[in-house]
């Protein structure tokens, strides 16, 4: 397979488009454009990297996000999805994509105001703890990821 | 008194400990009762597989109530002689670390002077001047292990934290990822369920560099020896590929081959040059999954820069296999459902610790991604984890960090380290001696590629250097590589005070200014899981390799014996003295401790705190209609990942690597490191530059391999039990020393007049070893095969770079690291020579007078570390301590 070609504007456009439309992540950096879906080969030129820009600068549902870490590539200037929800179910298969609905780490509250914070997301095994004055409190809670107590939780920024 | 039943678990696993008048009777395997559900049932070509009912722990784990007893147990704090406590830190006599011996200190003279010292050090110098590292696996528990008592204290306090290296698997996590990702298992690869897939379709299993009977599923005790049992009953065949015909492939194998160490990437490549030309691999699958295959089938068939095709017998000329045997095996595998993989956990095996390592690694896993990796009864699966296991039970392992007493939320507070500087430990000397290194590489790569390529530079700027070592478990002389550099880093007086903090009088305690003696697990309270080094952390679920997920309340089967303390305890202490007592343990015991991983899990919802204590452990179920998440299935078959600890790019279905497949010629090298002679983009075989066409090999012709030990759990096990010495395949006890067998080639004995039991002395330019030599068909011929990371270590003039007597054969292994790059240890890449040794032997191992003196200085009428292991003394020993128990209970 020969290297992409990113001078070929319309051809570009058309990949970057579909790649961003099959993605189910919230961001989205340069190289994994490069990398997933033109084909690689190398390193990008910096042209390479400049048409990519600017095709991404025209997608409407997507913002500059500014430099985010990512652990293959290191940090990277990156764009963040602004419309539109995640899809979380793979359509093919049915599967739930559970990473993509929790970020472990982050925390949580729910209509009754309590706050959780997501310790793990593995498989459909989704786990938190109950954050009280600022501690982990009490045990380690079961949340089943199609649960109403799943979709009511909203993530605090 | 009646007889106590207790239970504990150490790297050899689980055990019953009976105890009766406060001394340890026997200690033997859990035998599930009546309350244990039935274990998962695999149903495989006709026929229903079920394990026993009962822990199947390694035969180290019985020699747990010998060291508890041990000979050299240090058993009062003790003090160098000599160590002088001037106000400066210079003068303190730094050169006699090693040769000096100790006095016997109370607890309070020897933390206060700890406490003064950090103190000092910290006033002069910063909280940077300490730093401290803890030993590979020499005790178990979430308390009292590594990450958490450990951690809790130096994070506290301020450290030059000492960075590992994956010194057991250093190929696949410096390799591996950028073929196929997993740099979040440190290279290895994900096995779920694979035992069951193994047995319904597996056809050929290819065991390289991998000897699971020794390795033991790593923490997993014998768990695996029933499954691999199975799989020959089912008339799968075993093709064992190593330059010693291992423990595991004597008993198993059909096929074994002993390639020339360091070599294996040229087999790898041949074995593909066959595929390649004879259509023998899946061309849909390659279409489907794998990045510039094209170009890297170039390479192999002889269109690379190279020109040079990679045919069998090219294989043949670098790895001495015929070319025929590389033709039949490849044509093997290419044509039946074939699983495999190098070491324990598919990525652990010797191989991995060469000069050529990176490169094997990513070669193996492009072999296995060529048959459709992931597809049933096609994997990188090595016959030693994979076991169904209740996903939906969790409680966490030792690297998890939320099963750490360091972190929330087992903590209240988590301890966080306000030093930025950091040590590298196979460098440690290096940058202690020099007062200067730079190597890539955040230790453990765990979080990301990139960490990979991180700078480091020590001192790092605005940092003072390091002016205390405090060691904590275990001995860098047999588990760290060129073990004189480490001699001369302790006798350097840039090391103002050595703490050592440890159960056993190892060789590296023997350099300490002052030693604090723990006690071991039997004399504490803890709690674990068998094998979990943690669902979320490094090489998650683990635990797959044991046929049983086994929960134990770590009871306290007798007191500490002698002074020694518990490790928390201990570390309270100095916490205490250096104002962050209250801080440290939260007003918690170390009971209330283990109760809060029992609170913090969903052990809780299983069974109540009183009756998991009472009855010492318990089972999870696995129901029979468990999940399966087949590892790679999801890959193979293009639906989001399914397997535990997974990244949300694999839910996308794509792999680790840049562009999500798997990669012939790697795009992160191309991005990360193009000029990396050690790592090409394309990963090619390379000769060692320290092997066979090295320059050295004319003066030093043999190839010294010492992979992971059979008789030992890296340092912890030889050295305190002496019964283990009579096995003679490990050592023989001659004149008061267990000698280390190392065995040698009969053309090449008789070619160097040496005859089976002859004492020998394996010797290069960095040091020299005397060891017994067995003579035997089983190594290549070009190879001498002793077993690495020695507990022991007796040079033969004490604290001097001087032959060493132990068994210690770190000191001939190179310290330099894999590439400028790659900072992996490469102890497989030692050339050596030997010769029959004719000089003088001792008539100890050189360190037990240190011990009689302090133990004699405590107790007139104790046995002597001699008496003790020529079996005279250990009677004595419990009598004493059972008198004191009796006593006790009287009073």
């Amino acid at each position: 397979m020969p290297r992409f070609q990113t001078k070929n504007t319309a051809a570009l456009e058309s990949e970057v488009t579909s790649y961003l439309n099959a993605l189910p992540a919230e961001t989205v950096n340069i190289y994994q454009i490069w990398y997933e879906k033109l084909g690689a080969y190398g390193v990008p030129a910096s042209a390479d990297i400049e048409a990519i820009k600017t095709v991404l600068a025209k997608q409407p549902d997507w913002e500059d996000a500014g430099v985010l870490p990512n652990e293959k590539y290191g940090p990277l200037p990156s764009y963040r999805r602004i419309t539109g929800p995640k899809d979380t179910v793979d359509e093919k298969s049915g599967r739930i994509r559970v990473q993509h609905m929790f970020k472990v780490g982050s925390r949580y509250q729910a209509p009754d105001g309590k706050v959780y914070q997501i310790a793990l997301a593995e498989v459909y095994n989704l786990r938190g703890f109950e954050v009280v004055d600022g501690h982990l409190d009490g045990p380690m809670i079961k949340i089943n990821p199609t649960s109403d107590l799943a979709k009511s939780l909203v993530e605090i920024k | 008194m009646a007889e106590k039943v207790t239970h504990s678990i150490c790297v050899g696993g689980p055990i019953a400990i009976h105890t009766e008048n406060g001394t340890i009777r026997r200690v033997r395997p859990i035998v599930f009762d009546d309350s244990v559900a039935k274990g998962w049932v695999i149903k495989a070509r006709g026929k229903e597989f079920t394990p026993d009912r009962k822990t199947s722990p390694a035969f180290i784990a019985f020699t747990e109530k010998n060291r508890a007893y041990s000979y050299d147990r240090i058993r009062y704090p003790m003090i160098r002689e000599d160590f002088v406590e001037t106000p400066d830190g210079k003068n303190r006599n730094t050169e006699n670390r090693g040769k000096s011996g100790y006095r016997r200190a109370s607890w309070d003279e020897a933390l206060d002077l700890v406490a003064r010292e950090v103190k000092r050090l910290q006033a002069a110098y910063g909280k940077e001047t300490i730093t401290a590292c803890t030993g590979s696996h020499h005790s178990w528990g979430l308390l009292g292990y590594k990450l958490s008592a450990f951690a809790r204290f130096f994070r506290m306090m301020g450290y030059t934290a000492i960075m590992d290296n994956p010194d057991s698997w250093e190929g696949f996590t410096w390799g591996a990822p950028h073929t196929y990702g997993y740099y979040w298992r440190l290279g290895g690869t994900e096995a779920f369920d694979l035992l069951e897939d193994g047995l319904q379709n597996v056809e050929t299993m290819v065991m390289w560099s991998h000897d699971p009977d020794t390795t033991r599923g790593g923490y997993a005790g014998n768990e695996s020896c029933l499954w691999r049992q199975w799989l020959d009953k089912l008339g799968v065949q075993f093709i064992y590929i190593d330059p010693f015909n291992n423990f595991s492939s004597i008993k198993q194998a059909d096929k074994w081959f002993g390639p020339r160490p360091g070599t294996d990437a040229a087999l790898c490549e041949a074995i593909a040059y066959v595929w390649i030309t004879e259509g023998l691999y899946d061309k849909d699958y390659i279409a489907k999954h794998a990045h510039r295959f094209d170009e890297w089938a170039d390479y192999i068939i002889g269109n690379g820069t190279d020109r040079i095709a990679k045919t069998p017998k090219w294989g043949e000329i670098e790895t001495g296999i015929p070319a025929a045997d590389i033709k039949a095996f490849a044509r093997r595998w290419g044509t039946t459902k074939t699983m495999g993989g190098s070491g324990l956990r598919g990525g652990f095996g010797g191989v991995c610790r060469t000069a050529n390592g990176t490169e094997f690694a990513r070669l193996m896993v492009q072999l296995f991604a060529m048959q459709g990796m992931g597809k049933p009864g096609s994997n990188i699966w090595s016959g030693s984890t994979g076991a169904p296991m209740d996903y939906n039970f969790w409680f966490g392992g030792y690297s998890d960090p939320l099963s750490q007493i360091a972190n929330a939320p087992i903590a209240d507070k988590t301890a966080v380290n306000p030093v930025k500087q950091f040590l590298y430990r196979p460098n440690v000397p290096d940058a202690i001696l020099d007062g200067h290194y730079e190597w890539y590489g955040n230790g453990f790569c765990g979080g990301g590629i990139d960490l990979e390529f991180v700078e480091h530079i020590y001192p790092e700027v605005g940092c003072n250097k390091v002016h205390m070592f405090w060691r904590y478990g275990g001995t860098f002389m047999g588990t760290m590589l060129d073990t004189n550099k480490w001699v001369r880093m302790y006798k350097s007086p840039e090391l103002e005070f050595v703490v050592n903090q440890d159960i056993h009088f190892h060789g590296e305690a023997r350099f300490a200014d002052v030693i604090l003696p723990a006690c071991t697990n039997l004399e504490r309270y803890d709690i674990g899981e068998y094998c979990n080094s943690g669902n979320g952390g490094y090489q998650s679920h683990s635990q797959t390799g044991c046929s049983w997920q086994v929960v134990v309340f770590q009871d306290k089967a007798i007191e500490p014996l002698w002074e020694s303390q518990s490790d928390y305890w201990i570390f309270a202490n100095v916490a205490e003295r250096l104002g962050f007592g209250a801080e440290y343990t939260e007003g918690r015991t170390e009971l209330e401790w283990c109760k809060r991983f029992w609170e913090k899990s969903d052990l809780r919802d299983r069974v109540s705190w009183e009756d998991f204590t009472k009855k010492g452990y318990y089972i999870p179920p696995c129901p029979e209609d468990h999940e399966r998440h087949y590892g790679f299935r999801w890959f193979a078959e293009g639906y989001p990942c399914d397997t535990p600890n997974h990244k949300n790019f694999q839910e996308e279905g794509k792999l680790g690597t840049f562009t999500g497949k798997f990669e012939f010629v790697s795009e992160s090298l191309l991005y990360w490191a193009p000029d990396d002679e050690v790592r090409t983009p394309i990963a090619t075989y390379k000769p060692s530059w320290e092997g066979h066409h090295s320059i050295k090999a004319r003066k030093y012709p043999f190839h010294l391999i010492s992979p992971h030990p059979r008789f030992d759990y890296h340092t912890q096990h030889n050295s305190s039990t002496p019964w283990i010495w009579e096995i003679p395949e490990n050592r023989k006890y001659i004149n008061g020393n267990p000698y280390l067998i190392a065995r040698v080639h009969p053309t090449k004995a008789a070619e160097k007049g040496i005859k089976e039991g002859d004492m020998i002395e394996l010797f290069n330019e960095r040091g020299s070893v005397v060891c017994v030599a067995h003579i035997t068909y089983r190594v290549e011929p070009n190879t001498i095969h002793a077993y690495g990371s020695s507990g022991i270590y007796n040079p033969t003039i004490p604290g001097e770079t001087s032959t060493d007597i132990g068994g210690c054969v770190n000191v001939l292994s190179p310290g330099r690291l894999i590439g400028d790059k790659v900072p992996g240890m490469a102890p497989n890449s030692t050339l050596m020579d030997v010769r029959k040794y004719e000089g003088e032997l001792p008539d100890s191992q050189l360190f037990e007078d240190k011990l009689d003196k302090v133990a004699f200085d405590g107790e007139s009428d104790t046995a002597s570390c001699k008496e003790i292991i020529e079996g005279h003394g250990f009677e004595k020993l419990q009598s004493l301590v059972r008198a004191k128990y009796q006593e006790g209970a009287r009073g």
